[in-house]
């Protein structure tokens, strides 16, 4: 089922949470809301699953609009950063929790309910866990029975909010597959707030990059790295060199190498520049480019990761996949970018 | 707070749920409070002056000052003796030792005063050699004192105890490796860091000294002028259908209580976070 | 006060504490903190002196009494009406501030009005005011010519010197318990989980009934528990209201009383010692309520 926000504004007090957003999700669509904290990435889900109401604005589910209708009424699927477990229930009762609250008329018999939720531990790989309670369970699987709870309800689309935040590195890896697949099996509309790019980018098929209330860009995880659409995109997406630079009819100046632009158009003049650490190659020193003296150099298999700094003590960050041999702590040498994105200073 | 959309109860809810919260507490709480000071004044500002200056309920005020300003400052050493022993050592039995400190609690005021008369009434173990000795316990001042002890024992060791768990003895250790002596360390590293929980648990333990009933009835022999406290002197005079006066010694013991509140509040509102947990 | 069992937190064991548990019963582990000795020695002086030794009397008098002599006046069919009355009662007025203590905390966490600070520092009245002062104060309230006794004489229904009054007496008594014990639990309930229940498409109704309930309901116990374990013992606020009619409207303290009175001291002992028995269950059983309050939130 799709969503569609469109002008959603919301306020707390002085505080601009969402100002202006519209977006849509897809049928079937895995859409990522990324950004820092405060850029209003869950609030706007929390509105989406009326868990807030927006100060203007209308949101769109399966072309429905949810002015004035209540979480309850929703059918959304809604996995809390904390899992917001019920730990006085196992987990069959938590997952068996939106049958059981239904009016008597469309209630599923009890029978019915344990059935569901067997085929719910199933899918989430827990089949033997139905009788434990929440705090008997491990981070990850506290991930799973959330989940299963959210799917119980047959909900029309499942909101995400930080659905790794709470684990650590390796089970959010494993986690992070799973998912993709569970979704991929449901083919339910799914969006999930991340502010993690790798998970997003790795993850969903089209990322919402959010900043203080505004959306910056929505775009495919190759267009976003390709085309990053502001300064904002390109810096938060990582990693980037920020270096200074000259615009001239599209072209980008830096220390005497011109290069496209990979970035929209932009005016003449200075400009800062975005190079990513293996759009570099070496030079020796006297060519055009960027002279800079190597402060460290850690070599990984074929790879060598540089660490170095220009006059003006900017650090640099290269990595070369070719290495030539030779490079120490202390050489000079000139960095030649192969590729730019540039945005006004 | 405000409460989220989702979540926030349909405006007659909040509305019927305040009235009837509102409305108990009146009926339950504030309706005897003014019953108190409205009894009081029923007989004029003149009766009221009269009943409070007559010797007898004087005197029941000062023997109940006077318990107060013994029970409570040795409630104060005892409480501070056990909560520095439980809090910054480590030791076997410690949750027996905090169980009997809060046995008090847990024991009827009545009983507690019996226990005294037990010991040292003309029957009790004591009471003889008392006798011989020409020494005077139940009936007289001492076993009051006694009996407020027993009943107040737990208030002041109760808060601090948490809250100087809570703080751990880094800061002692760290006074006295800066070559601070043991009561040097206390008076200025301990205490300053306790002082407004041992202010308010002080403030509690106060009050319950000055109004305790049950307990000083029993030990007291009710000899007026004598070893009535103001309670006891309350009981007689209501018990002599002299209702204005009763209730105007009441008045006074009223005007405790909301003193200690409004301090006790203050305390809660200006220092929550240097108070153990939370309120009582 | 509502902190009579509050868990207090031992420190966290470490390898010294080991080492002190060697050392012996109350030995302490080596530290640079002095006064041990002192203050350890004030405290098992006092408890001894002032709590435990005299408490034991009771135990050793009735001990003394015999079984015959004991069960003459502690299971008198006084004695059992006078228990029947305080337990009954006490246990009346916890059901009734369950409710309205519960609704009461609700009030105060979860809603803004003004006066709510002023609201908050009076249920602590019965804390602060005098028992004997609370049990006139409502006498005059709750006789059949009281303030309010006036109102319901005619409708036949008697408060004052009946087992009733005793119930009112004993809810002034144990409000501030429940609404203090479920206050800072209810405050700590998680905004989430109630936000997972209403997007599983529960009612707000059967949002309290199943997710809020039951995480509260430890403390909700507890509170009863401490208000009930007060009230059973409660003297002062309840002998002016009681009438103190025997077989009726005699609460169990008071009985104790009257022995002691009558120059019955044994009968009184027998009496306490029945009702310090009871009083030591009921505190064992608030210490295992807390324990499982303790776990349940500690996920």
């Amino acid at each position: 089922m799709s969503v569609t926000a469109t002008g959603v504004i919301k306020t707390f007090g002085d505080y601009t949470a969402l100002s202006n957003v519209s977006l849509e999700a897809r049928e079937g669509e895995f859409l990522a809301l990324l950004g820092p904290s405060g850029s209003g990435k869950t609030t706007l889900l929390r509105i989406l699953a009326g868990l807030e109401f927006p100060d203007a604005g209308q949101i769109l589910i399966g072309g429905e609009d949810m002015a004035g209708r209540p979480a309850r009424d929703r059918r959304v699927g809604f996995v809390f950063q904390q899992y917001a477990l019920f730990r006085h229930m196992t987990v069959a009762d938590n997952i068996g929790f939106g049958l059981t609250v239904r009016p008597r008329g469309s209630r599923p018999a009890t029978r019915e309910i344990a059935r569901r939720v067997a085929e719910l531990l199933e899918l989430v790989q827990l089949p033997d866990l139905g009788r434990r309670y929440p705090a008997q369970l491990s981070g990850g699987q506290r991930q799973r029975v959330a989940l299963a709870r959210a799917l119980a309800v047959e909900p029309r689309i499942l909101l995400l909010d930080e659905p790794f935040g709470a684990l650590d590195a390796k089970v959010r890896k494993d986690l992070r597959r799973w998912l993709r697949e569970v979704h991929d099996r449901t083919g339910l509309t799914s969006i999930f707030v991340t502010h993690d790019q790798d998970e997003a980018l790795d993850l969903a098929d089209r990322v919402v990059v959010m900043d203080h209330g505004c959306i910056e860009q929505i775009d495919t995880p190759e267009a976003l790295w390709d085309r990053p659409a502001s300064a904002f995109v390109c810096d938060f997406l990582g990693g980037a060199n920020r270096v200074a630079a000259i615009a001239s009819d599209g072209i980008i100046d830096v220390g005497g190498i011109r290069l496209p632009n990979h970035a929209p158009a932009l005016q003449d003049g200075p400009v800062t520049g975005f190079i990513r650490p293996h759009e570099f190659s070496l030079a020796a020193p006297g060519s055009p480019g960027i002279p800079v003296t190597i402060r460290r150099c850690l070599r990984t298999g074929a790879q060598a990761a540089l660490e170095t700094e220009t006059h003006d003590g900017a650090i640099i960050e290269v990595t070369l996949s070719e290495p030539p041999a030779g490079l120490v702590p202390g050489l000079t040498q000139v960095l030649v970018p192969t590729a730019i994105r540039a945005y006004p200073v | 707070m405000s409460v989220p959309a989702a979540t926030a109860e349909p405006r007659w809810v909040r509305w019927l749920l305040i009235a009837v919260a509102l409305g108990f507490l009146a009926l339950n709480l504030a309706l005897p409070l003014a019953a108190v000071f409205v009894e009081a004044f029923r007989k004029g500002v003149a009766a009221y002056v009269a009943a409070i200056r007559d010797p007898d309920a004087l005197s029941a005020l000062r023997l109940t000052l006077t318990v107060a300003a013994i029970a409570v400052p040795l409630n104060i050493v005892i409480g501070l003796a056990a909560s520095w022993a439980i809090a910054k050592f480590d030791f076997r039995f410690k949750p027996f030792l905090v169980t009997l400190i809060d046995l008090p609690f847990s024991v009827s005021p009545v009983v507690s005063g019996l226990v005294y008369v037990l010991v040292f009434g003309m029957q009790g173990w004591f009471g003889e050699w008392l006798r011989d000795n020409d020494l005077q316990v139940i009936f007289a001042v001492p076993g009051l004192v006694l009996a407020t002890i027993f009943i107040t024992f737990p208030f002041v060791a109760r808060e601090l105890l948490p809250l100087m768990e809570e703080q751990g003895r880094d800061e002692e250790e760290a006074a006295l490796s800066l070559g601070a002596s043991g009561l040097s360390t206390f008076w200025h590293v301990t205490l300053p860091n306790v002082r407004w929980g041992l202010l308010y648990g002080v403030l509690l333990c106060n009050a319950r000294a000055m109004g305790e009933f049950g307990a000083v009835s029993v030990v007291s022999g009710h000899i007026r002028g004598k070893t009535n406290t103001m309670p006891l002197h309350i009981e007689i005079l209501y018990n002599e259908y002299n209702f204005a006066a009763a209730f105007a010694v009441a008045s006074l013991l009223a005007g405790l209580a909301l003193v200690t509140l409004v301090l006790k509040s203050a305390l809660e509102w200006r220092f929550a976070g240097q108070l153990a947990g939370r309120g009582h | 006060m509502a902190s009579v069992a509050l868990p207090m937190v031992a420190s966290a064991p470490d390898s010294r504490q080991a080492l002190g548990m060697r050392l012996g019963i109350l030995q302490r582990q080596r530290s640079i903190i002095p006064g041990f000795g002192v203050t350890m020695g004030i405290t098992v002086f006092a408890l001894s002196v002032i709590v435990l030794i005299p408490l034991s009397a009771v135990f050793i008098t009735s001990a003394g009494l015999g079984w015959d002599g004991f069960a003459a006046t502690a299971f008198s069919r006084r004695a059992l009406a006078a228990y029947r009355l305080s337990f009954g009662a006490a246990a009346a007025a916890a059901a009734i501030n369950a409710v309205f203590g519960l609704i009461t905390a609700w009030v105060l966490v979860r809603y803004d009005f003004t006066g709510k600070r002023l609201v908050s520092a009076l249920v602590d009245l019965p804390f602060a005011l005098p028992t004997a002062v609370a049990g006139i104060a409502l006498t005059a309230l709750y006789a059949p010519n009281g303030w309010i006794g006036r109102w319901l004489a005619p409708l036949g229904i008697d408060i004052g010197f009946t087992p009733r009054g005793v119930v009112v007496a004993l809810i002034f008594v144990g409000l501030p318990f429940v609404v203090r014990t479920v206050e800072p639990v209810l405050a700590d309930l998680g905004a989430d989980v109630e936000e997972a229940a209403a997007t599983l498409g529960a009612s707000r109704l059967q949002t309290f009934v199943h997710v809020i309930l039951p995480a509260i309901s430890p403390a909700l116990l507890t509170g009863c528990a401490l208000a009930f374990a007060r009230a059973v013992g409660e003297y002062g606020s309840v002998i002016f209201i009681a009438g103190n009619m025997p077989f009726r409207s005699e609460i169990a303290p008071l009985l104790i009383v009257v022995q002691l009175e009558q120059y019955n001291t044994g009968g009184a002992t027998a009496i306490a010692a029945t009702m310090l028995v009871i009083s030591f269950v009921l505190l064992f059983g608030i210490n295992l309520l807390q324990g499982w309050q303790r776990r349940l939130r500690t996920t």
